[in-house]
């Protein structure tokens, strides 16, 4: 006893033989992949299918009413293999017996050596290794945030499951001639078979012993059921394509929209002072422009391609396979890990310009201070002020300002007061900057330029040290430390509070002591009432 | 070089006729020996067809599946002339050779 289906080829009826029926749809998917890129591809189909209406009906004649395996390969003789049917670019080239068997091979899913969905198995079978690796890296890239997962669900969407025999040997990069073919179709149909006979032993005792009569009402549910179930598969198939392509689409837009908005809007933040813009960051910290460029190029990569990855898994579901880009999951897995090998690359790089430091510190002053009245610390007369150009924000801690031609970079000391262990002011500048040796870092600490004017009775400081911008941000910080004795009053001077300058915690701190005198205690300053 | 034969072919045996259906055509190719499987053909007609050499109309069949009748369109007709002309030429240039060949 044998299953039939029921299907329609051109508006006529046919019943055919369940293993018929998958050999003849495997053939007709086998066509629509081979005929798939073409124009007119649905019309070609709609035409081969017409002929094995006829040709089924001639075979089938007046008496018999299932479609048989036999007759099914009958037909598919005669129409020939997809790949017999090229008359076109191929037939002219000599060597077209030896491009079918050199045929690259394809990235397929191994539902025959699968653990989840056959992904590694198929990657495996690609580059001809072992799938334990391909698995071993699944695993590891697990720890890499996960990355490994979403790669995993990505290609598990968009690779094909290798169906067909051919597509099999096309998957190992076996040439697909007719004695493989037979090969691996002889050995497929004995390992089905033997699986089938053992199942159907199993099932048919164990449905012997309880219920024989509801074999047929549950062979149909299960069919039903079937049936539903794809339904519903394909469904759901659909509703993730949507979920992913707005998913992709709205991340892209959102990244780009964020690197824009940051690099073409940051201005709005003018309002507090300063903007951010990661082009000019990019150029101030990797050591070439070039190099700039390919880390932001590496770095969106990184970024992207995951999500374009989503867009074209969410494409490739709403149109139900048919949308495919030949390599593109391939090569944008490759590209992806570069864009990794780059964006390592040079963050080693330019981290060995951090590897060294160098602290240069210099005595400025060290004097008895005039007792009659309090140390004036003021602002010096700072024309750096009015050459400023851009400023942005590096952290919350530090705010960086460039001249206008962007060749100097400006931030503000830090201040530091201490209690002196004696009756000597001591005035202390301390430049630091990192480099890729002693000398270079060296080098950077004393191309920082800061000079306060100091005399007997005050203090002048300008708001703002700076350096070339040659020298890139490699750490360069500017602080003055006051030793001051105990009991001796300072007093800030209004100066060193400007409206105009950016809103920033180092310059705020100065709003708490201008205007008033302070006095300085084992505990540090005190101000005086 | 085969494949302006085959088309030359299928032409011909449309023009020859007025209307074919796509059985029609595959007997004759087949007798012929033109092609080994009959899905060659359904890629050529509708390339022919796109390219505005053919049209067709549909006929129902009482024995079958709906035919398209294939008819040739008027730069059908005429690319089948230029065909057959280059067609003859060729025969005549080729045979000449292979006279001479003979002879030596």
């Amino acid at each position: 006893m044998k299953k039939t289906f029921t299907i329609n080829l051109s508006g006529l009826i046919f019943h055919i033989d369940e293993d018929a029926y998958e050999r003849l749809q495997d053939y007709l998917e086998k066509l629509k992949r081979h005929f798939g890129g073409k124009t007119g591809s649905d019309e070609i189909i709609t035409d081969i299918e017409s002929r094995m209406a006829e040709l089924l009906q001639e075979r089938l004649g007046d008496q018999k009413q299932v479609v048989s395996m036999a007759d099914v390969e009958h037909i598919i003789a005669q129409l020939g293999q997809p790949f017999e049917m090229e008359t076109e670019e191929t037939a002219e080239e000599p060597t077209h017996a030896n491009t079918y068997s050199r045929r690259s091979k394809r990235l397929f899913r191994d539902p025959d050596r699968r653990k989840i969905a056959g992904v590694a198995a198929g990657i495996a079978a690609y580059l001809s290794i072992d799938a334990l690796w391909i698995r071993l890296l699944f695993i590891l890239s697990l720890f890499a945030s996960g990355a490994g997962l979403l790669i995993y669900i990505v290609l598990w969407i968009v690779l094909p499951e290798a169906l067909t025999t051919a597509e099999k040997l096309e998957m190992k990069g076996e040439a697909v001639n007719i004695s493989n073919l037979e090969k691996a179709m002889r050995k497929e149909v004995n390992e089905v078979s033997d699986k089938f006979n053992t199942y159907a032993k199993g099932a048919h005792e164990s449905f012997k012993k309880k219920v024989p009569e509801a074999t047929n009402f549950f062979d149909r549910l299960i069919g039903v059921l079937g049936h539903v179930l794809r339904a519903l598969v394909k469904i759901a198939g659909v509703l993730l394509g949507f979920v992913l392509l707005f998913l992709g689409l709205g991340l892209v837009t959102g990244f780009v929209g964020g690197l824009v908005g940051l690099e073409g809007f940051g201005h709005l933040w003018e309002a507090e002072g300063f903007r951010f813009s990661p082009l000019l960051f990019g150029d101030l910290f990797f050591e070439s422009k070039s190099l700039s460029s390919l880390a932001g190029l590496s770095i969106s990569l990184i970024v992207l391609l995951p999500l374009l990855l989503l867009i074209y898994a969410g494409l490739h579901l709403l149109s139900a396979g048919r949308f495919r880009l030949s390599h593109f999951v391939l090569v944008s897995i490759t590209v992806w890990f570069a864009s990794w090998l780059v964006v390592v690359g040079i963050g080693v790089s330019t981290a060995f310009d951090f590897r060294h430091e160098n602290r240069h510190e210099s005595m400025l002053k060290e004097f008895v201070p005039a007792s009659d009245k309090p140390l004036l610390i003021a602002a010096a007369d700072n024309t750096t002020m009015a050459k400023l150009g851009e400023s942005f924000m590096l952290d919350d801690e530090r705010l960086l300002m460039l001249n206008q031609n962007a060749s100097q970079i400006f931030d503000f000391p830090r201040l530091r007061f201490l209690p002196s262990e004696d009756s000597l002011l001591r005035l202390r500048l301390i430049s630091e900057a990192r480099g890729r040796s002693l000398s270079k870092a060296e080098d950077r600490s004393l191309n920082v330029d800061y000079q306060p004017v100091i005399t007997d009775s005050s203090l002048h400081l300008p708001m703002l040290y700076g350096y070339p911008a040659a020298d890139l941000l490699r750490g360069q910080r500017v602080t003055i430390t006051m030793e001051i004795p105990l009991g001796e009053e300072v007093f800030f001077d209004s100066s060193l509070y400007n409206e105009n300058l950016p809103n920033h915690r180092n310059y705020r701190y100065f709003k708490r002591y201008t205007g008033k005198t302070w006095v300085m205690t084992p505990q540090g300053l005190t101000e005086v009432k | 070089m085969r494949k302006g034969v085959l088309e030359l072919c299928i032409l011909s045996i449309i023009g020859k006729r007025d209307e074919v259906y796509a059985s029609d055509i595959l007997h004759e190719l087949k007798q012929a020996q033109l092609i080994v499987v009959e899905g060659t053909l359904y890629p050529l007609l509708t390339r022919l067809k796109n390219d505005e050499l053919l049209s067709y109309r549909w006929e129902e069949s009482k024995s079958g599946p709906p035919r398209k009748y294939y008819r040739l369109t008027e730069s059908g007709q005429q690319l089948l002339t230029e065909l057959k002309n280059g067609w003859n030429e060729l025969v005549t240039a080729v045979e000449q050779i292979i006279k001479i060949e003979n002879q030596a």
